[in-house]
């Protein structure tokens, strides 16, 4: 008995300690940015590393001062926004047309979309774009990160569709409910919090893909991650303001991420693992 | 949920060869200091280092979604068995998750076999070749080069074989099923 209570101690105090390095492995370089950030720019270089120091401002200040930081948050912004709204608006319709047909290779393709590499997606639409005069605009981008967006949607709403017992369609369809009417007055007010969800997800993915705004976008609609390499080039020197427009950067996708922890793993799995 | 190009950005700052803090650590603990990403030998463990870094944490939420789903039942069974916690875990965990794990790795390996984010704010491939993989080749090709047919071929290529690897891997996934 006292051997048994003496091996669960030992697992419990393993477990602990586990937890505390891997905690610190995952956390230590996240806090190390963090702070980089808001050291004065002679101690950011400084070796040995500091890790007491006054911290300031001033490596944000120099960071909106030194580039165009604002307006690149602007693009990312607008890009993500109308991606997210576009995922959304063709990607609600599709789930619950999945779900209430019972068809799903749609859906499988959206998968297969997922899987191929983005390059495959973006020589072609270089090539059209750059046809039509469209390589920079707005538009270029919003389209192409919808092809982020739209799978997330798709497959982070359609387990909640098929979770609406089918008697509540019935009925409404006894009452004379049109399919349309039907998703717009029952079953979307049913997976309001899955939509949420799913504009979040869409959301942090869309921010956060570096790949399509590399090549569409032109110095004008630049979102902040394909100018990341602006700053890597000011930040050679500038090591401070290279961490503060990460952090910044980082910000936004973290805070949201945050916020719908307990779905993030349907949404980044997109359906392939039962949580 | 940090974007693959900041982990990029700050692992860049810390393991700078010559003022990193990565390096301080080595060296305080009386290890050789390395070259990072500058060396062609390490530059490929390292970008593997800051993806490991970024999606661990991820692989464990997956395994726990699959651990919480494990029948409490077999359990009880093992310990009115007498099984030791390394037994049930070597016996009934393992056996029972693999499923879990085998999806983990499909998924992971869907993104690693198009690695682009990571390399590409880091090295872009270099130094030299060493870190260059499909992905950032056919880009290059694409959009360095202009060589959109050649570059196109090259992501079918890498289209099938990632399709041939999420295949043999559900072959897998079948196997083990329970």
């Amino acid at each position: 008995m006292n051997d048994a209570a003496n091996t669960d101690r030992w697992i419990r105090w393993l477990n602990t300690l586990q937890l505390v390095v891997a905690g610190v492995l995952i956390m230590a370089p996240t806090v190390w940015m963090v702070l980089s950030s808001f050291k004065p720019s002679f101690e950011v270089t400084a070796y040995p590393p500091t890790l007491v120091f006054s911290p300031t401002l001033e490596n944000y200040v120099e960071l909106t001062r030194t580039t165009p930081f604002l307006s690149y948050a602007l693009n990312s912004l607008i890009v993500t926004v109308g991606s997210t709204a576009l995922g959304l608006l063709f990607g609600i319709p599709a789930a619950f047309a999945v779900s209430w047909t019972r068809i799903t290779w749609p859906a499988i393709l959206t998968l297969a979309a997922r899987m191929a590499p983005g390059t495959l997606f973006l020589l072609p639409w270089y090539v059209m774009f750059r046809q039509i005069g469209m390589i920079g605009s707005y538009t270029a981008l919003i389209l192409s990160h919808a092809v982020i967006t739209l799978p997330i949607v798709i497959w982070v709403l359609l387990p909640s569709f098929d979770a609406i017992p089918r008697s509540v369609f019935e009925a409404a369809q006894v009452d004379g409910c049109s399919v349309s009417r039907i998703l717009w007055r029952i079953a979307m007010p049913l997976v309001a919090s899955g939509i949420a969800v799913s504009a979040i997800l869409a959301f942090v993915f869309s921010w956060n893909y570096f790949l399509f705004a590399l090549v569409l976008s032109n110095g004008d609609t630049k979102t902040l991650i394909a100018a990341a390499f602006n700053f890597i080039g000011e930040g050679s020197t500038q090591w401070g303001a290279l961490m503060a427009a990460a952090t910044l950067i980082a910000l936004p996708p973290l805070v949201l991420a945050a916020l719908v922890q307990r779905w993030l793993v349907s949404g980044l799995t997109l359906g392939a693992v039962k949580g | 949920m940090m974007p693959p190009v900041v982990a990029g950005m700050m692992w860049l700052v810390i393991l700078d060869p010559s003022l990193g803090a990565a390096n301080y650590i080595l060296q305080s603990l009386g290890l050789p200091p390395s070259d990072w990403l500058a060396s062609p030998t390490w530059v490929i463990p390292t970008v593997a280092l800051i993806d490991s870094w970024q999606w661990t944490p991820y692989v464990a939420l997956i395994v726990l979604g699959g651990l919480q789903s494990l029948p409490p039942s077999v359990y009880e069974a093992a310990q009115i068995d007498g099984a030791s916690p390394f037994k049930t875990f070597q016996r009934i965990t393992l056996p029972l998750l693999l499923p879990t794990i085998v999806t983990a790795a499909i998924l992971r390996s869907v993104d690693l076999l198009r690695f682009f984010d990571i390399i590409y704010i880091t090295t872009q491939g270099g130094p030299g070749n060493a870190s260059n993989t499909l992905n950032i080749y056919g880009f290059r090709v694409g959009f360095e080069f202009f060589n959109i047919g050649y570059a196109s071929a090259l992501m079918l290529t890498l289209t099938a074989i990632v399709f041939g690897a999420v295949l043999a891997f559900n072959r897998l996934r079948g196997a083990v099923a329970w």
